[in-house]
């Protein structure tokens, strides 16, 4: 080799040659990063839409209300649940009035059950508050009304 | 002349990488799945099923449940009721309180349901569909007579083992419908959020489930058979996928 075609040292000074880059890896690793962030987005999403994640972020939600009839009457007797959590359940007073504690917040489906029908009602539950949900319409037949 | 030491790095990607890589990779693959709401059950049973690990019928393969009683309560699984038993080749049930009874082998999305039955006494009989647990989530069409008068043919959902109002507008059925002691052939297909029932071929109920979240929508579960207090009887039930 000549001379002027000889490595010059100001280009590497600790006397080894400069590193290669190697694009093919690096585009490789661009990848595996986009396919994480994007795999990682697309199962947040669908956590979210499950709504798992009122399981996961407490249960410190209480929520007050009355059952009545579509005629207005008190409903005592009922059952009240969370279809997200069944295991809390409360019973309405004899003036249909229920208080159930202990329940995921957030966006819920209530469930009032009278004569052993149930019937649904989209509610959200406050954090760290007590949710009053007023008056509510319970209008379901019966199993068997003839 | 300085001796030039070349870096002592490898080339090429690692095994690790790879490995990653292909991981991240069908993960993103069943993430968009999910998320377009495509089957997976039904592409991953094609799959176990083309290395030879057949575990259930997948969408396409036809009947995979059929029972005329000619061997008994074999194949179900009793859930509730005590009077269950074979009269004349057919499962009759009651009377008495709820009896409720699930076929082993009939779990799946979508599917036709289809079999004959009798109302001997009672208020009526209802088929589950997407049924899971003892404490059931699921769903049941219900030829009822007691409900309203004359009676009527509805769906109903059932969340944590409650059985809910029906969840889609209702008919009566026809004035003077006859309800005991003839035998019906029903049908009730089941395909994504649309179900349909079918009484001697004709359409009885129709309903669409729009459940989003936080209410409940059941994709998934087996077959089975409920009376509630009154006496029937089923022979040949099916299941069969489109």
């Amino acid at each position: 080799m000549s001379y002027v075609n000889s490595p010059k040292v100001e280009y590497s000074p600790d006397g080894r040659p400069p590193e290669r880059k190697d694009r093919r890896r690096q585009a490789i690793r661009l990848a595996i990063l986009v396919v994480f962030f994007v795999s990682l987005g697309l199962n947040i999403y669908a956590f979210r839409a499950s709504n798992l994640i009122n399981r996961v972020v407490g249960t410190d939600g209480t929520v007050q209300g009355v059952v009545v009839d579509d005629q207005g009457n008190p409903i005592a007797q009922a059952e009240i649940s969370l279809a997200a959590a069944p295991e809390a359940l409360a019973i309405t007073q004899p003036d249909g009035t229920f208080t159930l504690a202990n329940i995921p917040t957030g966006d819920q489906y209530l469930i009032v059950v009278s004569q052993g029908v149930g019937q649904g009602y989209v509610i959200t539950i406050q954090t760290n508050d007590v949710t009053q949900l007023g008056t509510i319409s319970y209008e379901a037949k019966p199993a068997v009304w003839n | 002349m300085k001796r030039l030491y070349s870096r002592d790095h490898e080339r090429g990607q690692s095994a690790v990488e790879y490995a990653l890589l292909l991981g991240l990779t069908i993960l993103f693959v069943i993430g968009i799945l999910r998320v377009l709401g495509i089957d997976l059950q039904g592409v991953f049973c094609k799959i176990v099923n083309g290395i030879g690990l057949h575990t259930q019928a997948c969408p396409g393969d036809g009947v995979i449940f059929r029972d005329d009683f000619s061997d008994g309560l074999n194949g179900w699984e009793i859930d509730r009721g005590s009077n269950w038993r074979i009269e004349n080749g057919e499962l009759c049930a009651g009377p008495g309180p709820e009896h409720r009874a699930y076929g082993i082998d009939t779990a799946g999305s979508n599917y036709t349901v289809s079999m004959d039955a009798t109302l001997k006494s009672g208020n009526g009989y209802g088929v589950y569909f997407r049924a899971n647990n003892s404490n059931v989530n699921g769903y049941t069409f219900q030829y009822d007579k007691g409900f309203g008068t004359p009676g009527a043919f509805i769906f109903r959902k059932w969340i944590n083992g409650k059985e809910m109002a029906p969840f889609t507008p209702w008919q009566p059925a026809p004035p003077g419908y006859q309800w005991y002691n003839v035998k019906r052939h029903v049908e009730i297909s089941v395909q994504g959020n649309t179900y349909t029932a079918k009484v001697d071929g004709q359409v009885v109920a129709t309903a669409v489930d729009n459940a989003t979240n936080p209410v409940p929508f059941f994709d998934n579960g087996r077959v089975g058979l409920r009376t509630w207090g009154g006496e029937t009887c089923f022979d040949n039930v099916q299941v069969s996928v489109p």
